[in-house]
């Protein structure tokens, strides 16, 4: 019966590998290999793909956890409106002569220092007559106007006095994964 | 062991370990970077889905701006002391359209009914929802029904049966809103 190529080479590998090789050097070898190769960092596309957590969006690649006057700080995914950090609150308290709105809506946001998402509310100071600085429009988790529950261009004052808006906050509420 | 094999595993071991350095200095910067906030325990499924759905209007807690929006807190659980005010929780529109599976939306109402809103004695006994209940609950919206009196009927033969609390008997006060 003709032999394959294959088989030819096969045959010759293994008999070399048989002559030189003891057993216990190929298998230490092999266990060698085996464990050591999860500590090999993986090829660069594979490394990128993992860095890029699978929830991220285009917002959380460019977000920053350092400036919340800044429209790309990492809490305002989702904010429209004008920030209240820049208008003498912060992101969990509205400038002197405003109210906070007891409704809210509640999105979710990356942390880029720990890749996690979490729950952030976007509460309006109402109140006073509107702040203008750090104007910023953010879009992620925002829904259309019909599902006004999640949609960031309403004035969120319901349940105040006035619905005169002022400026946005975004306040942490928890870890949501 | 054979002095050779103890040899080629000392090797690997020291071979690792610089293989293990040379990774930790590969890896990218971010995620060398210490988290910004301490490490907390990230919320229950169902308080997550409560919060990001129903939250935002109804309170973190359960209680926002009484008038404009019902209450929850304290309340909710009245509602199962009869089997239409049971009923009627899962009826209600932005309960029973809302975009969650049928799994979580029982997660989520049992938690609103039990953690937010507590059970009040008399009536039904408080036995929390099952999945196929709210499967066929949900696919009878009350969406054509006029709520508010709808509600006051349901509340009322709450009220005949169980000991609710006086603030149930307010759905939503008139708004008053000045723009």
């Amino acid at each position: 019966m003709k032999r394959l190529g294959v088989d030819n080479w096969g045959e010759r590998l293994t008999r070399r590998l048989a002559g030189q090789l003891s057993r216990r050097s190929a298998l230490a070898r092999l266990g060698a290999i085996l464990v050591a190769a999860p500590a090999f960092p993986l090829l660069p596309v594979q490394r990128a793909r993992a860095a890029d957590a699978s929830n991220a969006t285009d917002f959380s690649r460019q977000a920053q956890t350092n400036d919340d006057t800044a429209c790309n700080y990492w809490r305002y995914c989702g904010i429209d409106g004008n920030l209240c950090a820049c208008c003498g609150g912060s992101t969990h308290s509205c400038p002197p002569g405003s109210q906070p709105s007891p409704t809210s809506w509640i999105g979710s946001c990356i942390n880029p220092a720990d890749q996690r998402s979490y729950l952030i509310a976007y509460r309006d100071c109402c109140g006073a007559s509107i702040c203008n600085k750090c104007s910023c429009l953010n879009t992620d988790h925002a829904m259309p106007i019909y599902r006004p529950q999640a949609n960031n261009h309403i004035i969120w004052c319901i349940g105040t006095n006035t619905f005169e808006y002022h400026c946005s906050m975004a306040a942490l509420v928890g870890l949501a994964e | 062991m054979s002095r050779r094999l103890a040899i080629s595993i000392a090797r690997a071991v020291g071979l690792m370990t610089l293989i293990a350095a040379a990774a930790a200095g590969a890896t990218p910067p971010a995620s060398r970077t210490p988290p910004a906030t301490r490490p907390i325990t990230p919320l229950p499924a169902a308080q997550v889905a409560y919060l990001t759905s129903c939250g935002g209007c109804h309170g973190i807690e359960g209680v926002s701006a009484p008038g404009a929006v019902p209450t929850l807190q304290g309340l909710t659980g009245s509602f199962l002391c009869t089997r239409e005010g049971r009923d009627f929780l899962i009826r209600l529109p932005d309960v029973a359209l809302t975009p969650l599976s049928d799994r979580m939306l029982t997660e989520v109402m049992n938690f609103v009914v039990f953690d937010i809103g507590a059970p009040v004695a008399g009536g039904r006994p408080a036995r929390p929802y099952t999945v196929a209940e709210v499967a066929r609950l949900r696919r009878g919206p009350l969406t054509d029904t006029g709520l508010t009196a709808y509600r006051n009927r349901v509340v009322a033969g709450l009220a005949a049966r169980c000991t609710v609390p006086p603030a149930l008997h307010v759905y939503a006060a008139r708004v008053t809103i000045a723009r």
